[in-house]
């Protein structure tokens, strides 16, 4: 009967339930959204990462490769047979694994024969272009990221492997007019020039294709995407920056990170595997996310806080209504414990009765602000983003159980230490 | 039987920085079946007397034994269960809880241990509510109650653990001369029918004459 009876206790003084209601629901909406709001980031980032940067799930570099490779390419390149051996390892693994990458960086100079820009390339291989320009979470979550025309990168490297991607403003400083499907043959063409592992200069000529987004602005200068095999050309490397492994489920990078380890350090292989949201691998989603988690939890504590107050200030008043009441209850015999746990039980149904409602309205709220398509362009991002909040039932879930656990535990100390009154000064409401 | 056994019981109550005494020394016996009332004019400390029969307070000097155990010795627990367990309280305000029917507030007693199963707890709701005379009005809220039907209410509620000693503290004040003896005829029935000792305090004269035995107390000292 404590939950029937903690139920229609709501109902005794309509105004400070509706009042109490309001700032729970007003919290949970707040916490839903925010949370709503940071799942989208951290997908959204998360799925850039792996996918646009090209870092994969697992990101396989040869030992100090992290590092150095940018100064001694050729000393720290993943060599073919490394990737052989890699593979070997992730055979057993094949049906967690979605596919395997790989990756060459470098820098150099982009000439049209008139003027000479300083890029930053990086080469993926085609199965990676082909696999992440179509991969749902992409689409999903990322597609702010992938400029028009992006994915036609992957045709033009089909039909002539030398096809080059620049960025937008890269384009604009090698004075290269788009699309460049109206340049004639000769204005499509460029030589990328570039410091071979020899100490050489080596120049390959390549044909602009497409533009992309790096999505940073300190990228956006200089950012050219090419095949892995026209890099490798450029710096005379046969092997790889690093080697890229692509899961099927996300659930499974722990265990697969800490096996492909476990595997190099036993057979001698000089690899290291690291997480794609290290800071070293992806630092704008590390960055990122280190920001948002400390605001969050700002917020969170504000709310929770905001809310803690409102539900001791709603039972301080109901114990000073129901002194007599919680009288009546000590002198037939409930203990003070009791009576702090029927409290807290009517601060628990009011929460969720509450979280009920916010979780409604927080859905209705995401609907009209994402049909809305508000869109604003973060610091050092290039693109414009479009302002999605996407609350879930595990994030409802998450929330429930930070309200229940403060209300609970507000309701119940409150309670606790209100009650530490004489039965006889309840009883004639001298106040508790 | 001796239920209850009061020795130099002196109650003071602090008023700022003075010591206002409210008994001075009350010896007292009630036997089991008996159906004793307390008089006294307002401030004469009846309602501090049955307070501490009825481990409400506790005394500032004396000692006080129910059913020859020492109740100013028992832990916080201890007293709970006695006033759980033998100690039904009828108040002058009836004291129901509004949000709860007639069935859910007679039940309240029995729900402190819920030793009972949920049949056996109804079938003692529903013997109580027959013996007080609410057999119509189990469905009721107590705004839905007259005055006289709410004290029933609170009688039920008092005789639903089948306790020992029944404290009605001015539980006819806040009715009508009509009802006020209906009430007290109800109580001296259950005590003689169900043997059920009570202890009634009142001022009323008229109603006083009825009970078997009279306790009159006056500046916290007993007279008679």
């Amino acid at each position: 009967m404590s939950w029937t009876f903690a139920f229609r206790n709501l109902f005794r003084n309509h105004r400070r339930t509706v009042a109490t209601a309001a700032a729970v629901i007003a919290g949970f909406i707040g916490l839903l959204l925010l949370g709503g709001y940071i799942h989208r980031v951290e997908i959204s980032l998360r799925t850039n990462s792996i996918y646009l940067f090209n870092k994969g799930h697992i990101t396989i570099f040869k030992k100090g490769g992290l590092e150095r490779f940018g100064t001694q390419p050729s000393k720290y390149q993943v060599t073919p047979e490394m990737l052989a051996q890699i593979q070997t390892i992730l055979e057993s693994k094949k049906n967690k694994i979605d596919w395997i990458g790989k990756t060459l960086t470098g820098a150099g100079i982009v000439s049209d024969g008139d003027r000479s820009v300083p890029f930053f390339a990086t080469g993926v291989d085609l199965q990676t272009l082909k696999n992440s320009f179509v991969n749902q979470d992409v689409l999903n979550w990322a597609i702010d990221f992938l400029l028009p025309g992006t994915t036609g990168f992957v045709q033009a490297l089909e039909a002539n492997p030398h096809s080059i991607s620049v960025t937008g403003r890269l384009s604009d400083l090698l004075r290269k007019k788009r699309p460049y499907s109206n340049l004639s043959e000769d204005e499509s063409y460029v030589q990328l020039a570039g410091m071979t592992q020899y100490g050489d200069l080596n120049a390959v000529d390549v044909k602009l294709a497409v533009n992309h987004s790096t999505g940073s602005e300190m990228l956006e200068d200089s950012g050219l995407l090419a095949s892995v095999e026209t890099l490798q050309e450029l710096y005379s490397l046969e092997g790889f920056h690093y080697i890229m492994v692509y899961l099927k489920d996300i659930r499974d990078l722990d265990q697969i990170l800490v096996e492909l380890n476990q595997n190099f350090e036993t057979n001698n292989f000089p690899l290291q595997a690291y997480r794609f949201d290290l800071p070293a691998i992806s630092p704008n989603y590390a960055g990122s996310m280190g920001f948002l988690y400390v605001m969050s939890g700002f917020f969170v504590f504000l709310i929770c806080g905001a809310v803690a107050l409102s539900i001791m200030n709603s039972l301080t008043m109901g114990i000073i209504e129901r002194t007599r009441e919680i009288g009546t209850f000590r002198a037939i015999g409930f203990t003070q414990q009791q009576i702090a746990v029927m409290m807290t039980q009517e601060a628990l149904c009011l929460c969720l009765i509450s979280a009920a409602l916010g979780t409604f309205l927080s859905f209705v709220i995401s609907f009209v602000v994402n049909a809305a398509n508000i869109r604003f362009s973060p610091p050092g991002v290039t693109n414009s983003i479009q302002f999605i909040l996407s609350p879930n039932l595990y994030l409802v879930f998450v929330v429930l159980f930070i309200f229940l656990l403060v209300v609970g535990l507000t309701a119940y100390l409150v309670t606790t230490f209100k009650l530490k009154t004489k039965i006889i000064n309840l009883l004639t409401d001298a106040g508790a | 039987m001796v239920l209850v056994k009061l020795n130099g019981v002196k109650k003071s109550y602090k008023l700022g920085e003075t010591d206002v005494p409210a008994l001075r020394g009350i010896d007292l016996e009630i036997h089991a079946g008996e159906f004793t009332s307390v008089i006294g004019a307002s401030g004469s400390g009846k309602s501090t007397l049955l307070n501490l029969i009825g481990c409400l307070d506790l005394p500032t000097l004396g000692s006080i034994q129910f059913e020859n155990k020492e109740v100013t010795k028992m832990s916080e627990s201890e007293l709970c269960d006695l006033r759980n367990q033998k100690i039904g309280f009828i108040f002058q305000s009836f004291n129901l809880v509004p949000v709860l029917n007639v069935i859910e507030n007679i039940e309240l007693p029995l729900l402190v241990k819920n030793h009972l199963s949920d049949t056996e707890r109804l079938q003692r709701v529903n013997e109580v509510v027959k013996s007080v005379g609410l057999e119509d009005f189990v469905k009721h809220r107590p705004d839905q109650l007259s005055g006289g039907q709410r004290q029933r209410v609170a009688i039920a509620r008092a005789l639903v653990t089948r306790p020992a000693l029944v404290l009605a503290d001015e539980p006819t004040a806040n009715l009508d001369s009509k009802t006020s003896q209906i009430i007290l005829d109800l109580m001296l029935k259950l005590n003689q029918e169900s043997k059920v000792t009570f202890l009634f305090c009142s001022h009323d004269e008229k109603l006083i004459r009825q009970t078997s035995r009279v306790v009159r107390i006056q500046d916290g000292v007993i007279h008679s």
